[in-house]
């Protein structure tokens, strides 16, 4: 082999972190743009040529969205809806799956991974009769709805990532328990779901994430404003007025971004491989 | 001790099959029990909705009307007649192809680059998933306020160094397309770039090192080292981001809502403007089934392809 001095190694170090800085200020660039703009009062958002930070910090854009929007009722609606539709995703799939790994059905197997193909369906075809069958119960514009509604969504991801977690357990753990006098649902409460923990919590932060950016439902089974989440607030503030208020919606923007990356800074590990082995949106 | 006491206990009264018989049964009957939300969810969820489009399909049907009339097949007749049918059909593969050529290149790029050992590499790569953990609505509008005339700093910039290219993409007949393709994949490269790393470290070290005492180009080891065993993993995201880019909607909803004169209008916003827009469920539910149809077809083809590959890769 070629031997290479230190040196020269660290110098080629060095030249891959500048370049792996510089390819990561350009995929920054309109997140780290939308963060300093917030903070610019509006006259410095006009100026011409713009400047990157602004002169003059200033909050008012926040204080503006928190006193005299909806938004916060937003943030709530959509913190409800997301955590009632992860919560009863992973309740439903802990199940499935527990009962898929440890007893044998003919499909049932197939069945429950088969489930994963709803990735593929066009999320258009899906809120078609949605909005038909939510509007012949009388149910459009209701938060409740809108949660059952993202379960298409929150379902086949926490399937597909608590599987691996739950068949990694060993059987005898909870055949051990079972033995010293718990039932199934006992051993279970008490083995399975302390063993697979770490999984919940990766499945909860991952299902969240993904409802929380959703739009396409929210788009077409909430027309209330005060019913509306994240993701619609701002939709209608770019799409509905023409003159835009820039700052404001640079606010909102920053404030739709704080909960996701909080969370995905909380459990990167998981993320990572939840990411990458799953394969999802 | 006592439970297994208890169960020495019931085996003298009942004959031991017999009690492993009714234990397994009933265990088979909580299992069943356990799966059953979910059977009912999906049944609910996913195949009832489904059955609802294809029958919505063959209605005349308003969107908040409560009647509707069975035309057969007029809707797909319509839908295909319609002016705009054919212009979506070949907007929507240039943007899924686009974006995703994009996306492969840049993906690959980065993951090679994110490969290498250098500090602060693992931060770096961290960071580098945010465009992909945004909201779809952060980030149209982040790129629109780049691009507005007004504010955008991208625009001042297009301006003021004359560089070829619209100013405002987004409302510009020729740069739309372009301008949508862009954001699709800013937003969703680092799903590649996670990918192919994952992939990158399988790849065994020595056999680097033994190219390169056989004299091998950094070249030549990345075409006969690197890219054949990513090849089977570029085939399966490849397959899951066209059909991804297909069925995106909030790119082009939010950026041009199909405009300018629908040199943007993919498929989903085409059904959208059917149902939402034009007010007929009918229409919007047939198109969906044709899209659900291409969609299938497509899976197939590419299916076909993938084994094939990975008999030769193999």
């Amino acid at each position: 082999m070629t031997s290479i001095s230190p040196a020269a190694r660290r110098f080629e170090s060095m030249v891959f972190t500048l370049c792996a800085v510089t390819v990561l200020l350009i995929v920054l660039l309109p997140l780290v743009w939308m963060f300093f703009s917030s903070f610019k009062p509006n006259t410095e958002l006009f100026q011409r040529p713009p400047q990157m930070l602004p002169r003059v910090w200033t909050v008012e854009h926040y204080i503006e969205l928190w006193n005299f929007t909806t938004f916060p009722r937003y943030f709530l609606n959509t913190f409800l809806v997301a955590g009632i539709a992860c919560v009863i995703g992973i309740l439903v799939s802990l199940a499935s799956v527990y009962a898929v790994t440890r007893f044998q059905f003919i499909g049932a197997r197939p069945f429950t991974f088969g489930v994963l193909f709803i990735y593929m369906l066009p999320p258009i075809l899906l809120a078609l009769p949605f909005f038909r069958i939510w509007f012949n119960l009388g149910q459009l514009n209701s938060l409740p709805a809108l949660a059952i509604t993202y379960l298409t969504i929150t379902l086949p991801f926490s399937l597909w990532i608590l599987r691996p977690y739950i068949e990694a357990i060993p059987r005898a753990l909870e055949e051990a328990a079972m033995i010293d006098g718990c039932t199934r649902f006992q051993a279970f409460r008490k083995v399975i779901v302390p063993q697979a923990w770490p999984g919940i919590i990766a499945t909860f932060v991952f299902t969240f994430v993904v409802v929380w950016n959703e739009l396409l439902y929210s788009l077409v089974l909430i027309s209330d404003e005060p019913k509306r989440t994240v993701s619609l607030g701002i939709a209608s503030l770019i799409l509905e007025t023409s003159v835009y208020s820039w700052g404001l919606v640079n606010a909102a923007g920053v404030l739709a971004t704080i909960p996701v990356l909080f969370l995905f800074a909380l459990v990167t590990r998981h993320m990572v491989t939840g990411l990458g082995a799953g394969a999802v949106k | 001790m006592s439970a297994r006491n208890l169960a020495g206990g019931a085996v003298a009264t009942v004959p031991t099959h017999k009690r492993n018989r009714w234990r397994d049964n009933h265990d088979r009957f909580v299992g069943f029990l356990l799966l059953m939300p979910l059977v009912a969810l999906i049944l609910g969820l996913t195949v009832y909705p489904i059955a609802q489009v294809m029958q919505l399909s063959t209605q005349q049907q308003g969107l908040f009307s409560t009647e509707s009339t069975f035309v057969g097949l007029q809707n797909f007749q319509n839908v295909v007649q319609h002016e705009a049918f054919t212009r979506s059909v070949k907007n929507t593969f240039t943007f899924a192809f686009g974006s995703l050529a994009l996306q492969m290149a840049i993906g690959l790029a980065v993951a090679l680059l994110l490969n290498r050992q250098f500090p602060l590499r693992t931060p770096i790569r961290g960071a580098m998933l945010f465009s992909y953990l945004v909201p779809y609505v952060v980030a149209a509008m982040t790129w629109k306020f780049m691009f507005s005339d007004a504010t955008g700093i991208l625009n001042y910039f297009i301006r003021t160094w004359n560089l070829p290219m619209a100013a405002s993409p987004f409302g510009s007949l020729d740069w739309s397309m372009f301008g949508v393709i862009l954001v699709n994949t800013w937003k969703n490269f680092p799903f590649m770039v996670l990918v192919f790393l994952a992939q990158l470290q399988t790849i065994d070290q020595e056999l680097y090192e033994a190219a390169a005492v056989d004299g091998a180009s950094s070249f030549q080891q990345f075409w006969n080292i690197t890219l054949p065993s990513l090849i089977p993993i570029m085939l399966v995201v490849g397959m899951l981001r066209t059909i991804w880019n297909f069925n995106n909607f909030e790119v082009v909803f939010l950026l041009t809502q199909g405009g300018p004169l629908g040199r943007t209008e993919t498929l989903p916003l085409l059904i959208y403007r059917f149902v939402f827009g034009e007010f007929s469920l009918g229409r919007g539910a047939a198109l969906a089934v044709i899209v659900f149809c291409i969609l299938v077809s497509m899976s197939i083809v590419y299916w076909y392809f993938y084994e094939r590959m990975q008999e030769k890769f193999r």
